[in-house]
């Protein structure tokens, strides 16, 4: 069974004549496992369609499925918990709460997703030292470089084993190293725990790396490439 | 956790939260303060007036004049035995004074005076001399004793010796030599400004009385709030004759002191409502500065109703912390006043009004319950203030909230 199915979804912003169609008829399914990329210009309806898989968004006509349950039927906070218990983000611009340490940001994603371990603080840790961050769990995202913001913004989004991460152009805001070794970091936790990864990005360095490139130009795939 | 990120977004605009949190200080401290100002008064009002003139009972004549220095003795109450026996078996002190006005004179200076007939006897039972303030000797026999005002406008001193003239009981005119055996201050400023304190024995022989007869009968309980005693009390009540309680004697005045309560409650509460626009203002600004963080936890599985809480927790926390160190400020300087008071003799000394019953002494009134409730109004207008800026804040759509 695919972890996302998405049958032709339209998102439609605006009226009248200010009506914006950014996406028009999407279909596309992910298997578990994936490694996919969603590429395309800027303005082509990448980051719409990581919001209606993400949950964060419904679409305006069209359905899209999680590991089956059709999204579009639940409402805001069953929404929220599937968010929290199933799908992991990674943003462009890390997004870490600032006034919590690294730590406490990994934690309180369990903590959302009603993690109800007493082992939560060190589950926490685990995921920061998996992602090479073991001796700055007490940092403040101020006081970590934009690479190491980044491993923690992929520890949070991995530590409560969700079913889908979502990864809006993860490395564009680091340098080609840092991103190489952010993405190395993703590819492996693909690899070992088979969590399905679907990234946006125009970075030639993550397509290289992804099992499949599906490219959106004007809200339209217009092409599905497996690699 | 929520707690803790409500603490640690609270101190991200320090300066901003202190400005917030000053103004609920300064209306629970203002609630607290206001309260316990116009209850001291009150208690400063009825303790002027029944310590040193009314006591907590009272049987006069019949339409008994209450303005001015109007003392009239051609109708007095006669205390008989039936009167006696019932104030002797009303289970407080008892005492009985005769109030005149004289006109006081020394060296050509004259003054109309409040003169208080007592009997040496009973009257320190019903009327307490604790806070008197003597220089000489309180008479029980011979000589009179003077208020500090008579003494300073009649330039009076002890061993002087003054006229006193009045009209007596059946209407003669007469005069009395009378030494003068101390000087007081008593603390009310109803006896302190016009007040000469006679022995009964000197009282009658000017007024041409008997013993048997007295312009007011004075009742003093060990707790002031015994209803019963009027009651008990109507019937032996001779006739031609009222009985007014402390209540009586002092509602007017107490009114008055409503009034200003109430002023005072608007004051406080026109104080928070800025205080809440100021957190609400606060909140607000945290909520458009922190769109893109409410966006991830949103995205992270935050729910609508977990946002609001966050937002009403910063504002409860501000609340909670301003309710606190105002209710520590504005009760420790009352329980300061409530313990040292506030002397106000000089102010009542240069006031007008000197038949108004206030006792020189202010001490304001200590209430735990006031305090209470400042804190609880202080905290619930905390609350109320920032759920709009968190319903606005839960409002914002997470997939834009994100990228903002």
């Amino acid at each position: 069974m695919a972890i996302v199915q998405v049958v032709g979804a339209w998102k439609t912003y605006g009226q009248g004549a200010a009506e914006v169609h950014a996406l028009r008829g999407v279909s596309i399914s992910i298997a578990p496992g994936e490694f996919t990329v969603i590429s395309g210009p800027s303005g082509s309806g990448k980051s719409t369609l990581l919001n209606l898989i993400g949950c964060l968004d419904s679409p305006t006509k069209g359905r899209v499925q999680l590991e089956g349950t059709d999204v579009s039927m639940l409402r805001g906070p069953q929404l929220a918990a599937l968010r929290a218990r199933r799908i992991g983000f990674i943003f462009q611009s890390f997004n870490l709460i600032p006034v919590l340490t690294a730590r406490e940001n990994v934690e309180l994603a369990l903590q959302l997703a009603k993690y109800d371990g007493s082992d939560a603080k060190a589950r926490a840790e685990a995921a920061l030292a998996a992602v090479g961050l073991g001796d700055l769990y007490d940092r403040r995202p101020n006081q970590l470089s934009g690479g190491q913001q980044q491993r923690v913004a992929v520890a949070r989004a991995l530590v409560k084993e969700p079913a889908l991460v979502i990864a809006d152009e993860p490395t564009a805001n680091l340098d080609s190293k840092t991103g190489s070794a952010v993405l190395d970091i993703m590819r492996e936790m693909n690899e070992e725990r088979n969590i399905t990864f679907l990234f946006s990005t125009h970075d030639p360095k993550v397509m290289a790396r992804a099992h499949r490139v599906v490219t959106l130009t004007d809200g339209l795939i217009t092409a599905d490439e497996a690699r | 956790m929520l707690v803790r990120l409500a603490v640690r977004n609270l101190s991200r605009n320090l300066r901003r939260t202190l400005l917030s949190l000053g103004s609920v200080i300064a209306g629970v401290a203002v609630i607290i303060l206001g309260q316990g100002f116009v209850g001291g008064l009150e208690e400063n009002t009825i303790r002027a007036q029944v310590d040193t003139m009314s006591a907590h009972l009272s049987i006069r004549p019949a339409d008994y004049p209450t303005e001015g220095l109007t003392h009239p003795v051609d109708a007095l109450v006669p205390v008989d035995a039936g009167l006696t026996a019932a104030l002797d078996s009303s289970g407080g002190k008892w005492t009985t004074r005769t109030l005149f006005a004289p006109r006081a004179v020394h060296r050509g200076d004259s003054i109309r005076a409040r003169a208080i007939s007592y009997d040496p006897v009973r009257d320190p039972q019903v009327f307490p001399r604790e806070m008197w303030n003597v220089a000489g000797e309180i008479p029980t026999d011979e000589g009179v004793l003077i208020s500090r005002g008579v003494a300073r406008l009649l330039e009076l001193n002890i061993g002087d010796v003054f006229v006193l003239q009045v009209r007596t009981h059946k209407g003669a005119v007469n005069a009395l030599e009378v030494p003068v055996a101390g000087v007081v201050s008593v603390g009310s400023p109803i006896v302190d400004r016009f007040g000469i304190l006679l022995p009964r024995k000197v009282g009658n022989a000017l007024l041409g009385i008997d013993d048997g007869l007295v312009s007011h009968v004075h009742l003093r309980f060990p707790n002031r709030n015994r209803s019963t005693a009027a009651e008990d009390l109507t019937p032996a009540l001779p006739r031609a004759s009222e009985m007014v309680t402390w209540q009586d004697e002092t509602r007017a005045m107490l009114q008055m002191h409503q009034i200003r309560r109430t002023a005072l409650n608007i004051l406080a509460f026109a104080l928070l409502l800025m205080s809440a626009a100021g957190i609400a203002n606060t909140i607000l600004m945290a909520a458009y500065e922190r769109v893109r963080e409410i966006g991830t936890l949103r995205a992270m599985g935050m729910t609508r109703r977990t946002v609001v809480s966050l937002f009403v927790l910063e504002g409860g926390l501000m609340g909670a912390a301003g309710s606190v160190l105002g209710a520590l400020i504005g009760g420790a300087v009352v329980l300061y006043f409530n313990i040292n008071g506030i002397d106000l003799s000089v102010a009542l000394e240069n006031a007008s009004g000197g038949n108004v019953p206030v006792s020189t002494m202010l001490y304001l009134e200590f209430s735990q319950l006031v305090i209470a409730f400042a804190m609880v109004f202080g905290l619930a207008v905390a609350v109320m203030a920032s759920i709009y800026p968190a319903l606005v804040a839960s409002n914002m759509a997470p997939a834009d909230a994100v990228r903002a």
